[in-house]
């Protein structure tokens, strides 16, 4: 109710930089809860530094158990994911690890460490990927996904 | 480009090794050999990270044969350090010069690695008018380790027994593999009478 009188308002006004400051903050809110934005109740912990830690449980079903921090808060916080792979001993035979996250929209870069086992993930701004997604790419290429941290 | 590089190797051929008969889904395998006495070139798409299709074109005995071919991993152990696979291959086909000579194939193979060392053994059977059965085993290491983009290099000690009609062949042969990316070369040479030039591009 309060939206619309202040709306009227400033039509009858004609003040046009009034509207478009409140427009631009109306979409700037929708925009940033519809990509993940950081929620009311999660504010500055989560911002400032607090590691955001994923383990998915390799249980006999085979589901994935995602324990810790909502996933929203890593977006804007921490745009890169490392992925624990098991089985990654070969290059030649890990080609298909980085081919198939390079053809996701929603990955910027992909590095392969066979030292550190990992997979590390870029992803570019506002976009994700989920663990199942990670999971079920790292699959795909022939090897098991042991942990995800973002 | 996949075709052109398809054509291309359709020109090479053999070897009853194949180090990748599986690869990652969607994943294709152009892989092609040159023996003292065997000569195909093989090339596979992964249907799922589990099985495999693929076309074989064999010179053996001096004849020609075409076949279609099914790779199929049966078990796989990723561990921390090190991988273990078993796979299972059937394949069937006919001469590509007499109609009526077919050929199947039967094979298994089991590996396993490290980012040093390496252990194969495989058994494949040709079944036609004058079967062929191939044992060959492989191990081999790495001197140095590399990171994910550099080349790669591992030596090796092949050893093969050949077995048609009531006659064995043993041959033993060092290999040396380099690979990096997606293509793999290997030369062997037992200087001799036994050598092998092998070819392998992912894509």
């Amino acid at each position: 109710m309060k939206r619309r009188k202040i709306m009227i308002k400033m039509i009858e006004n004609k003040n046009i930089v009034a509207m478009i400051l409140f427009l631009s903050l109306f979409f700037y809110n929708t925009l940033v809860t519809a990509y993940g934005g950081i929620p009311e109740s999660k504010v500055t912990n989560d911002i400032i530094g607090t590691e955001n830690h994923h383990s998915i449980g390799m249980d006999q079903s085979n589901n994935n158990v995602t324990k810790g921090v909502s996933e929203n808060v890593s977006i804007i916080t921490n745009p890169s994911i490392i992925i624990y792979v098991n089985g990654m001993v070969c290059s030649f035979c890990a080609q298909g690890i980085t081919k198939s996250f390079k053809s996701h929209n929603a990955i910027k870069d992909v590095s392969v460490s066979l030292e550190n086992k990992t997979v590390k993930l870029k992803l570019k701004r506002f976009h994700r990927i989920s663990d199942k997604k990670i999971q079920s790419i790292i699959n795909d290429s022939g090897y098991n996904v042991k942990e995800i941290k973002r | 480009m996949r075709v052109l590089i398809v054509l291309f190797f359709f020109s090479v051929i053999y070897n009853p090794i194949f180090s990748h008969p599986v690869i990652w889904k969607d994943g294709i395998v152009i892989h092609s050999t040159l023996t003292e006495s065997m000569k195909s070139i093989k090339t596979h798409y992964s249907i799922t990270n589990k099985w495999s299709l693929g076309l074989h074109g064999i010179d053996l005995n001096n004849r020609s044969y075409g076949m279609a071919q099914s790779n199929f991993l049966l078990k796989r152990w990723n561990g921390e350090g090190s991988q273990g696979n078993l796979y299972l291959f059937s394949g069937m086909g006919n001469s590509l010069t007499n109609q009526h000579l077919i050929i199947t194939h039967l094979g298994f193979q089991a590996d396993w690695e490290t980012r040093t060392v390496y252990t194969h053994l495989s058994v494949d059977s040709y079944f036609k008018e004058n079967p062929i059965h191939l044992l060959s085993t492989r191990l081999g290491f790495s001197p140095y380790l590399v990171s994910y983009d550099k080349l790669s290099t591992w030596f090796m000690i092949q050893v093969d027994d050949k077995l048609q009609g009531n006659e064995h062949e043993i041959g033993i042969m060092p290999v040396i593999r380099f690979f990096k990316h997606n293509i793999l070369l290997e030369l062997g040479s037992n200087l001799s009478n036994k050598y092998l030039m092998t070819v392998m591009i992912h894509l």
